[in-house]
């Protein structure tokens, strides 16, 4: 009987051994099946590149920016959203119709808006963003128990402190978890958007390697697009679970 | 019945108000036509294109992806859930390998996929397949491990064989759970496979958009956004609508 680890090892060695039977064995178009070791060693050109560095530094801009316009527009939609239940009412249905939309059908209307350099970039990442963060806000200010706003009010705790000690903690938890979804989305708009119509940013990076059927360099490239966004993920995820941690204390 | 009449109604309202302003600020020309249209010129433009034999073939075309997808990503994930809830170490070792999965943006993967099976429908399906099938298969494992051990008792003590265990105690039992991960497949199969058409320029409604914005038609660009817009919402209506009735049926 195999193990949880061995199994593991198991299936990834099986993958890798599948891989590389096709990568030597010539069965299929070596430069579309190139070795392992070739991938491994375009990973190494491309972190030793300082072009690599400068690419990462605008989609790390992009990322950052876009969200940051996300959480401010988010929050404020949530706030009017769970304050006012008709308003709630009217808008949900919209804001849950556009959120299943595949966001980058908007980016030609981004690029009308605001041209083809980073700003469209940021937008779409903000585009993205969002959404999950405007309904999880929506959501978590409906969902504050009606107990706990009596028991602020039995206490006479002033608007301040209904706000800090009542409000902001039941609040954040929900809300963070919109930001976390925001974060997740906001990636994947910023590197589309810069795969479809840019000449800066990782997404730009790895379809000129495409562009140039440069094909190891085109998997090395996404490997680390991939490494990064799972790393930027699990980053901010164990920041969230830090600071929620902090606020059940 | 009356809740869902004034919802329905404030949100035509809020429709009918942001496009009346747009409207407004379009007329008054504080906003470049070109860069948004009037609404009532979007809503005209997407009146002739559904007229047009081309935008039902972009249709048929995303459908004909999405149900390909679709029959894969719920045929597998089904096969593999199934699977994984009775071989517990397995499942155990490759759950939380799914779920990495799941969470990782899979969609920046598709050049890779363009270079294995080249700009073509397949590209488009196989990756719509790929994103729906794990959540089918992540909570079909929950769905299943989740239905109560006394319900399992209870089969045994009526005697039931292994075929009726399955239909009558654990499938109903579990049919809520299972359902959320086909919908939650089929949403992500759809979004994806817009996603991608736009993204590669083939193939159906995702790809309309795109072309339109090439041309440099506006206003069909933004009617043909619209009309994604109203196919994703439909479709998302239709699974949730079909997952109150499984709710309902199902006894877990």
């Amino acid at each position: 009987m195999m193990g949880i680890v061995q199994i593991r090892l198991a299936i990834v060695l099986v993958m890798v051994g599948i891989w590389e039977l096709i990568a030597w064995s010539g069965w299929l178009y070596q430069e579309v099946f190139p070795s392992g070791l070739i991938v491994l060693t375009s990973v190494g050109q491309l972190v030793v590149d300082g072009a690599f560095y400068q690419h990462l530094m605008v989609t790390l801009v992009e990322i950052l920016v876009g969200l940051l316009i996300a959480i401010v527009l988010g929050v404020s939609t949530g706030l009017l959203l769970g304050v006012s239940e008709q308003l709630y009412r009217g808008m949900d249905p919209i804001l849950v119709a556009l959120a299943t939309t595949p966001k980058i059908v908007f980016f030609p209307v981004i690029m009308l808006l605001v041209g083809i350099g980073t700003e469209s970039k940021i937008a779409m990442g903000a585009l993205s963003a969002y959404f999950p963060i405007a309904l999880s806000s929506a959501a978590s200010v409906r969902s504050v128990p009606q107990v706990l706003i009596d028991v602020g009010r039995a206490l006479k705790l002033s608007r301040w402190q209904m706000a800090r000690t009542i409000y902001v903690p039941a609040v954040l938890p929900e809300l963070l978890t919109g930001v976390r979804l925001g974060l997740g989305v906001c990636i994947i708009g910023v590197l589309l958007a810069e795969i479809k119509m840019s000449n800066q940013g990782l997404g730009f990076m790895a379809i000129e390697y495409y562009n140039l059927f440069d094909i190891p360099s085109l998997y090395a490239a996404l490997l680390v697009i991939f490494l990064i966004a799972i790393a930027i993920n699990a980053v901010i995820d164990h920041l969230l679970r830090v600071a929620t941690a902090h606020r059940e204390d | 019945m009356a809740w869902m009449r004034s919802s329905a109604v404030l949100t035509v309202l809020v429709i009918v108000i942001i496009g009346g302003l747009m409207q407004l600020a379009v007329s008054a020309a504080w906003v470049s036509e070109l860069v948004i249209p009037k609404p009532l010129a979007i809503l005209a433009a997407l009146a002739g294109m559904l007229l047009e034999r081309s935008t039902w073939d972009y249709f048929f075309i995303t459908l004909s992806s999405t149900l390909a997808a679709n029959f894969v990503a719920v045929g597998g994930g089904l096969t593999i859930g199934f699977c994984l809830h009775f071989r517990p170490t397995w499942s155990k070792a490759t759950v939380p390998m799914f779920a990495a999965a799941f969470a990782a943006p899979m969609i920046l993967l598709y050049p890779i996929f363009l270079v294995l099976f080249g700009r073509t429908q397949s590209t488009i399906i196989i990756m719509g397949a790929l994103t729906g099938l794990i959540p089918v298969v992540l909570n079909t494992v929950v769905a299943l491990d989740g239905v109560p051990r006394y319900f399992h008792a209870v089969a045994r003590s009526y005697g039931c064989t292994r075929w009726q265990h399955m239909i009558h105690v654990i499938f109903p039992a579990a049919a809520s759970g299972i359902f959320v991960g086909i919908r939650l497949g089929l949403i992500y199969s759809l979004v994806n496979i817009i996603g991608i058409e736009f993204l590669i320029n083939f193939g159906g409604l995702g790809y309309l958009v795109s072309h339109m914005y090439d041309l440099f038609e506006i206003t069909k660009m933004y009617a043909a956004i619209l009309l994604v817009i109203t196919v994703s919402a439909l479709f998302y209506s239709v699974l949730n609508w079909a997952q109150r009735r499984v709710n309902q049926v199902s006894v877990g």
